[in-house]
This record gives structure tokens, sequence and C-alpha cells, in this order.
């Protein structure tokens, strides 16, 4: 029991919860050795070292997945009906207008109404929706013929941009990707392989695009390029990268703060 | 602006103001999530953790009676749901696996001052990922904010000087764990 005593005091005196007297007790044992000094060192020490871990940072999911649950409660939460909000309306009107104010609100709202109904008739936005769908296509097939173009091009900056442009077509293609990929491995320019990297990071859902980026991670000589995979596989949760990470980081070649970088992902993924 | 106490925000909650929830989420999501990692080691399984937590606090909202501290209340389900995890992925037969975390300590190399201080934390971690679930537990939740050894003892049912006892108990233990690697590291 006594043990136990000493240790409360000694735990309180770390915390800086010792009131008056505990301080006096707390102080005569030490003093008589009843608490060794050493031991309060050392505990102290230890104590110490714990509170100051750093703490786990969390990335965007966190907040993400919780406001997705908000929403889906308040949802769940709410009267649904397009007649619950015509109530409102009608009671917030009767509340905040005379009636004359109210009938000449009434009249602009439908005179409004009948202007959109009009020009946005179902007859005329028929017409609108193949000119939009065909100019939309267009588009597309011109960002492939620039991307197509651009990626052969002697200078970095024309190769830079083919792979920026990548990132905005909605479909994709896999003739795209597999140049995206002989960029980010072949690439003489360590700009255009990075831009692959985030280029590639669009269509990680597909398995043969993670497994391409493994394979890359050997391949590649530059850090920042090296660095970038390992954080996007440990972003992914990607453990099939683990063995490839783990052969970089055996290399003699491999740099220092790459090699910090892979322990980091290394430990996030297994 | 008037700084509302977590109860009066929870409170709130309960009374069907679901936003408020929001604010509560801002003081404890992040330390939650952190507390999770430490045992899943997972970004994203303790996301869906901390998501979990935050659901069953909407579930039971109509529980929350306000006469204790929320953040013990939090805690509670917070256990309950990291329970039922280990409970699920043990009928799963998924490992932890501590070994292969030891391989990677084996690579540290030596260094300049602040790798120095980089590697006696990372040591740290190690010695801590060892002790017992229990142990473990108990010291990470007397290093949150806002959670005094008493609402630690609320949440084990006992009483706070048993609370202070086991806490520098497994401090002393983090120390001994810390002791051994450091020595195994510097005979490799």
């Amino acid at each position: 029991m006594n043990s136990e005593r000493h240790e409360e005091l000694i735990l309180d005196y770390l915390t800086g919860s010792l009131d008056e007297a505990q301080r006096r007790e707390f102080e005569s044992m030490v003093e008589s050795g009843v608490i060794p000094a050493a031991e309060l060192e050392a505990t102290q020490a230890a104590y110490n070292s714990f509170h100051t871990l750093p703490e786990p940072e969390p990335g965007p999911g966190l907040d993400a997945k919780f406001n997705r649950l908000l929403a889906a409660e308040k949802r769940k939460a709410r009267p649904a009906g397009p007649t619950f909000s015509w109530g409102d309306l009608w009671q917030q009107l009767n509340i905040f207008l005379s009636p004359a104010k109210f009938a000449y609100t009434l009249v602009i709202f439908f005179a409004g109404f009948l202007v959109a109904w009009f020009a946005f008739s179902p007859k005329q936005q028929q017409q609108q929706d193949p000119d939009v769908k065909m100019l939309a296509t267009e588009l597309s097939q011109m960002k492939k013929v620039l991307f197509t173009t651009l990626i052969e091009q002697p200078l970095a900056v024309d190769r830079l941009r083919a792979v920026n442009i990548s990132q905005e077509m909605t479909e994709a293609d896999s003739r795209v990707i597999d140049a995206l990929f002989n960029s980010l491995n072949n690439d003489p320019n360590v700009n255009v392989r990075l831009a692959a990297v985030e280029a590639l990071k669009i269509h990680t859902a597909k398995p043969e695009v993670r497994a391409g980026l493994i394979r890359s991670i050997g391949q590649q000589d530059s850090p920042m390029v090296q660095i970038a995979l390992a954080d996007l596989m440990q972003a992914l949760q990607e453990k099939e990268a683990v063995p490839q990470l783990k052969q970089l980081l055996q290399d003699e070649g491999t740099n220092e703060l790459v090699k910090d970088k892979i322990k980091e992902s290394i430990n996030v993924l297994i | 602006m008037e700084i509302l106490t977590d109860n009066a925000l929870m409170l709130q909650v309960k009374s069907g103001d679901l936003d408020k929830l929001s604010l509560l989420f801002k003081r404890y999501g992040r330390s939650l999530y952190g507390f999770y990692f430490r045992f899943t080691k997972n970004a994203e399984l303790s996301e869906d953790l901390v998501q979990d937590v935050f659901e069953r606090v909407l579930r039971y909202r109509h529980t929350f009676r306000g006469d204790g501290k929320f953040v013990t209340w939090l805690y509670h389900l917070a256990r309950n749901v990291l329970a039922d995890h280990i409970k699920k992925t043990k009928r799963a037969g998924i490992r932890t696996d501590i070994d292969e975390k030891q391989e990677v300590l084996a690579d540290l190399t030596v260094p300049g001052e602040a790798k120095q201080k980089e590697e006696y934390l990372l040591l740290m971690e190690s010695a801590l990922d060892r002790l017992s679930h229990d142990k473990k537990e108990l010291l990470l939740l007397s290093k949150l904010q806002g959670m005094k050894y008493k609402d630690i003892a609320e949440l084990h049912n006992c009483t706070e000087a048993n609370v202070k006892v086991r806490v520098f108990r497994a401090i002393n233990d983090l120390r001994e764990v810390f002791l051994k690697l450091q020595a195994k590291g510097i005979n490799v």
C-alpha cells in the first residue's frame, strides 16, 4: 500500500497537481529516500517523452466522412415532400407581407414563371441539348489530339503541358494511360515525370494502373519522383507496394530523405 | 459570441440542432483519430472508426443526460467501437504484424542531432506498441486533452487513486521496453 501511495504522489507531481499538504508529503518522501531520486528522474523522463510524442495527423478523409455522416442524418431527420416547403413559404408570406404586397408578389412571381416557362420550354431545351453534347465531344477529341501531339515534343514544357491536359480528360483512355506511364518511366525531365504521377493518381481505381505505379518505383532514379510514388502508395494504402519499397530502401544509392519517407510509408502500410 | 460547453452543445444536438455536432467534431475528432491510429496504424481505418463513434453519438443522442462530462461519454462510445473492431478482426483472423515492424526498426541508421531525436521518438512509439492493449489505452487516455484521471476512473469503473497507480506503472513499463529496444538497436 505504501508503494502505491508514493506512486500516486509521483504521478501527481508529474502532472503538477499536488496541493500544499501533498507537496510537503512528497518532498519529505524524496528527502528521506522513500522515493529514490533516480527512480523519480527516470519516470519523469519517460513521462515527458511520452507526452511529447507527436499526434498522428489525419488526412482530408476524416472531415469528409463526418460531413457525409451529418448530411445523411439531417436528411433522415428532415420531413420529406414539397408540400412542407410550400406550406412554410405560405406561412412566411402571410407573416411578412400585407395583402397588397402579397398580391403584387404573386403577380410578379407568376409573370416570371411564365417567362421562364416559354424561354425554357421542353421543345427548345431539346434543341439545345444535342448542340451542347456535340461541342463537348469535339472539345474532348481536341484535347486528345493536343495530348498526342504535345507528348512527343522535344521541349519539356510542351510535354508537361500534355500531361496536364490529360488530367482534364473525362474518359480514361488506355492509350493516354500508356503514354503517361511512358512519360513516368522514360521522360528525361523530372518535372514531366512528377506531373505524370499526379496525372496517374486520377486512374488509381484501375488495378493495372496501381500495378504499373508499383513497378515504376524500382525504375526511378530521381528522389522527388521516388518520394511522390511512396506518398501515393501510402495514401492508397497499397500494401502490394511494400516489397518494391523495401528494395529501394536497401539500395545503397538511395537518398537519405527518400529512405526516411519510405520507412514512414512502410510503417503505415504494414 | 458565446462559447458553448461540450454538454450544452450535445444537449442541443439531442434536441434536434444536428449542426452543433460539427463543433463537437472539431473539438474531439482529431484526438479520436490519433487515439485509433496508435492502435491500428491505418489512416483509412482510423477515419472509419472515428466516423463509427460519431454515428453512435447520433444514434444514442437521446440517452445523453448531460450530468456527466461529454468527453467521458464520447470515449465510452469510442472504447466500445474499438473493442467491437478488435473482436471483428480476431474473428477474421487478421494478425497484427509486430514482427515486420521490428524489421524496419533494425534499418535505423546513425545520425545527426535532429535524426537522433526522430529516432528516439520512433523508438518510443515502438515501445508503446509493445505494451499490452490495456496499458497502451490507459496511457493514451491519460494523454488526451480534457480527460482527467477521475474521468478515466469513471470509464474504467475504479477509483482515481487506482488509475494513477496504473498509469505510473504503465509509464515505467514503457520506459523498460524502450530501454530494451534501445539496447537491441545498438547491438545491431
